[in-house]
């Protein structure tokens, strides 16, 4: 039994291939390319088939590598880590309650620098229901991975290739993320790159590994005296990843000619000077929504962890931006701002530019072109940073009656 | 009946196997969660006094009773598993275990006894002769079960029979059995922590005797002089004066040492031998040694011991694979690490064929 999708990458890609396929696929596709040497994950919707993909390269020999299904996510994590702590190229994939469920061993991979590589399939996190469909419950915690996401299934085919690299260069973890269900199950054009350029953008260099050959002690206990150096070293070393990517992002876009930023923007220079501001799927249709709405920008976050708020101050005061509309797939129910959204403010703190935060998209819900005029039309008549910040969009609060607004 | 044969096995003649385990899990079992502070575990006997589960007036110690954990293990249908209890007051037995282990495919589980002399309540210079006689009064036996192919074949060296008088000093000897004795004598408390080992040994017994070997009673000779001591671990580390993971680490580094040399990753989950032996910049240990979480080593040792294979079936990795020793509180073993030890035991017992697969791929 193979995967008909997968049988693209069983033979050497020599030439650039235009093709078709869901977004898990791709990244099984594009894992693959990259060669790695473990493969470890615990079955999760919408996330699931990525690493089902990987199986069957390996089981039908394709991939040289041990794929190892293990009892749950903190054991993928575990075994992820070790696996890349020992010099093995690794890859692990979760989504949802996986993610929390792996939460304690996700500080481990940064605190020990292995360049390991994990999908995300972003989906909404029980409480009070379950909800196997997207929200971004990445956002919520922070450990230190380095976090790109993307936008369409291409996005998140050369994703899977650029987190080796920036991992690889950076000797951080990095997550990939794309939107559950609407990326990763929906079939959509891509390129797939040659195998060759894959294996010369991510060439296997020397590291520091768990080896006899070099004794050590890996995760020890540390008294009050050490833990702080530990801790400020990591941060010390976080700084210069931004560039790392920015490099790999270049080195990527020479090798392809498909060019990425850390920041990527549209229409900025309009009228109302103002400009939409997200992450992920959404962006697609809002670029298309402004084919007719041309007075107004929108701004992408492709590199989410580090944040780039440098870049991110540069552009707003470059082009004169006075208001941002943050759309969030995410909550916090104690915060001033949810999680996405609160990054965004820090960065514009000294800035002054006006924003509000809507919430849209939980748990799967369109976020359809009608609640884009809706924000353009609150925004209008927003001009100072009272009340509260956030509000929720597109919720039905009685039969006729949508929360906020007046049909 | 005629006296069971002995199956004498030479030190010397595991050394000369060409076998390898995939990683051995040890077990250190010394009842509570004793490195914050003596807390009741899965491990801990029924009426001992923990500080979460003292021998008060109203109930005595704790309720409940120590799992067997050995044992189930034989019934998973493992392709080659070797299990075993252990008690370093018994080095020969001890050390030829572990040598066993090491030199047997698949992977394997040993626990061992291992006493607390803080959390138990006696004297440090008592370590030695209270473990000796945890054995002597059938409280802990010391068996052995080889699973292949989902068949265990159990064999035992001694403990099987309960010494009742043996049993009652044993008890006495530590202040946490020390609220049955005193003020009041608990006639009910001791006798049930009798009949409950009493039970045990008669299970153990049972499955001798249906799944026992030829030669049921293990003898392992092990020539103590002729071996090196252990260059694993400085002598330096932070455990207490008498500590029974002090024996146990140190006669297990022996046998690795000479079986493995320097070519050997530890793994520990936290434990006492985890922050005793790996404070700051003064690490314990020669060899590499990780630690990663309280529950996860299993899966780590697992990880790295499988990630070594398949960089040489690759071509990625050109010397000997390492061997990789798991080490483990009851804790991390019995109760919050379990589903990682018996995930990882299953995995590396059958994956030998696993192997055969990676090293055919070309």
């Amino acid at each position: 039994m193979s995967i008909e999708p997968m049988k693209l990458f069983f033979k050497e890609i020599k030439e650039p291939i235009e093709t078709a396929m869901i977004g898990n696929y791709a990244v099984a596709g594009g894992v693959t390319q990259t060669d790695p040497d473990v493969v470890c994950a615990f079955p999760i919707t919408p996330q699931t088939q990525s690493v089902e993909g990987l199986s069957d390269v390996v089981h039908q020999g394709r991939l040289k590598a041990a794929f190892v299904n293990v009892e749950s996510e903190l054991a993928a994590i575990s075994y992820s880590t070790a696996a890349c702590a020992a010099g093995a190229r690794t890859f692990t994939a979760t989504a949802s309650q996986g993610y929390l469920l792996m939460s304690e061993g996700l500080p481990m991979p940064v605190g020990w620098r292995v360049p390991l590589t994990m999908m995300i399939s972003a989906r909404a996190f029980n409480a009070p229901n379950i909800s196997i469909w997207n929200s971004w419950e990445y956002v919520i915690t922070d450990y230190g991975w380095n976090c790109i996401v993307s936008e369409n299934v291409q996005e998140t085919y050369d994703a899977s290739i650029l987190s080796v690299m920036i991992s690889d260069n950076s000797l951080f973890p990095t997550m990939f993320v794309h939107d559950g269900f609407i990326i990763s199950h929906s079939v959509q054009k891509l390129w797939l790159t040659p195998d060759e350029i894959v294996r010369n953008l991510t060439p296997k260099k020397p590291r520091h590994t768990i080896t006899p050959e070099r004794p050590g002690v890996w995760g020890g206990l540390v008294t009050p005296d050490f833990f702080m150096e530990g801790r400020m070293g990591l941060d010390v070393a976080k700084k210069s990843v931004l560039n790392v990517m920015k490099k790999s992002f270049d080195e990527f876009g020479k090798a392809t000619g498909r060019h990425y930023n850390l920041i990527e923007t549209y229409n900025l220079d309009n009228s109302s000077k103002t400009a939409f501001i997200t992450m992920g799927s959404m962006c697609g249709n809002i670029i298309s929504w402004m084919t007719k709405n041309k007075d107004i920008g929108l701004i992408k976050i492709r590199a989410y962890r580090p944040f780039p708020y440098e870049e991110l101050q540069k552009i707003v005061q470059e082009h004169n931006i006075e208001k941002l509309i943050i759309l969030e797939k995410s909550d916090s129910l104690n915060n001033l701002l949810p999680p996405f959204s609160t990054s965004i403010a820090t960065a514009l703190y000294p800035l002054n530019t006006i924003f509000r935060s809507f919430i849209v998209g939980l748990g799967g819900r369109d976020v359809t072109r009608d609640e884009f005029d809706i924000t353009k039309r609150k925004m209008k008549s927003v001009n100072d940073m009272k009340g509260q910040l956030y509000t929720y969009l597109g919720v039905r609060e009685s039969k006729n009656k949508i929360h906020e607004v007046d049909l | 009946m005629s006296k069971p044969e002995r199956n004498v096995i030479l030190f010397e003649d595991i050394l000369a196997r060409n076998k390898k385990a995939n990683v051995l899990f040890l077990n250190y079992d010394n009842e509570a969660f004793m490195n914050t502070g003596v807390q009741e575990s899965g491990a801990t006997p029924p009426y001992a006094s923990t500080t979460t589960g003292p021998g008060g007036e109203k109930i005595p110690g704790k309720i409940g009773i120590k799992q067997d954990l050995v044992t189930p293990f034989a019934f998973f249908g493992t392709k080659s598993l070797f299990l075993a209890t252990a008690n370093p007051a018994y080095p020969a037995d001890f050390m030829g275990k572990v040598a066993d282990a090491l030199k047997s495919n698949g992977s394997a589980f040993i626990q061992t006894y291992s006493d607390c002399m803080r959390g138990w309540r006696h004297d440090a210079g008592d370590a030695a002769s209270i473990s000796k006689l945890a054995t002597d009064c059938g409280y802990w036996p010391l068996y052995t079960i080889r699973v292949k192919d989902g068949i265990p074949t159990f064999s035992y060296y001694r403990g099987l029979d309960i010494d009742k008088e043996k049993f009652v000093e044993y008890l006495k000897s530590m202040g946490k059995f020390k609220h049955l004795f005193k003020p009041r004598f608990m006639e009910k408390e001791i006798d049930e922590i009798i009949y409950f080992t009493e039970q045990r040994n008669l299970k153990l017994k049972g499955l001798i005797e249906q799944f026992g070997a030829e030669k049921p009673v293990d003898f392992y000779k092990v020539n103590r002089r002729t071996l090196k001591p252990q260059d694993h671990l400085h002598p330096g580390h932070g455990l207490c004066p008498g500590c029974g993971a002090g024996m146990v680490l140190n006669q297990m580094a022996t046998v690795a040492t000479a079986i493995a040399g320097n070519n050997i990753i530890y793994v520990n989950n936290t434990s006492c031998a985890e922050v005793s032996t790996s404070k700051d910049f003064v690490g314990s240990w020669k060899v590499p040694w990780v630690h990663h979480l309280f529950e996860s080593g299993a899966t780590i040792a697992d990880g790295i011991s499988t990630t070594y294979k398949i960089l040489k079936a690759k071509g990625l990795y050109k010397g000997e694979v390492p061997y990789v020793i798991h080490i483990g509180g009851d804790g991390s073993t019995y109760d919050i690490g379990f589903q990682f030890l018996k995930a990882a035991l299953i995995r590396t017992s059958s994956f030998v064929e696993m192997n055969e697969y990676l090293a055919n791929q070309k």
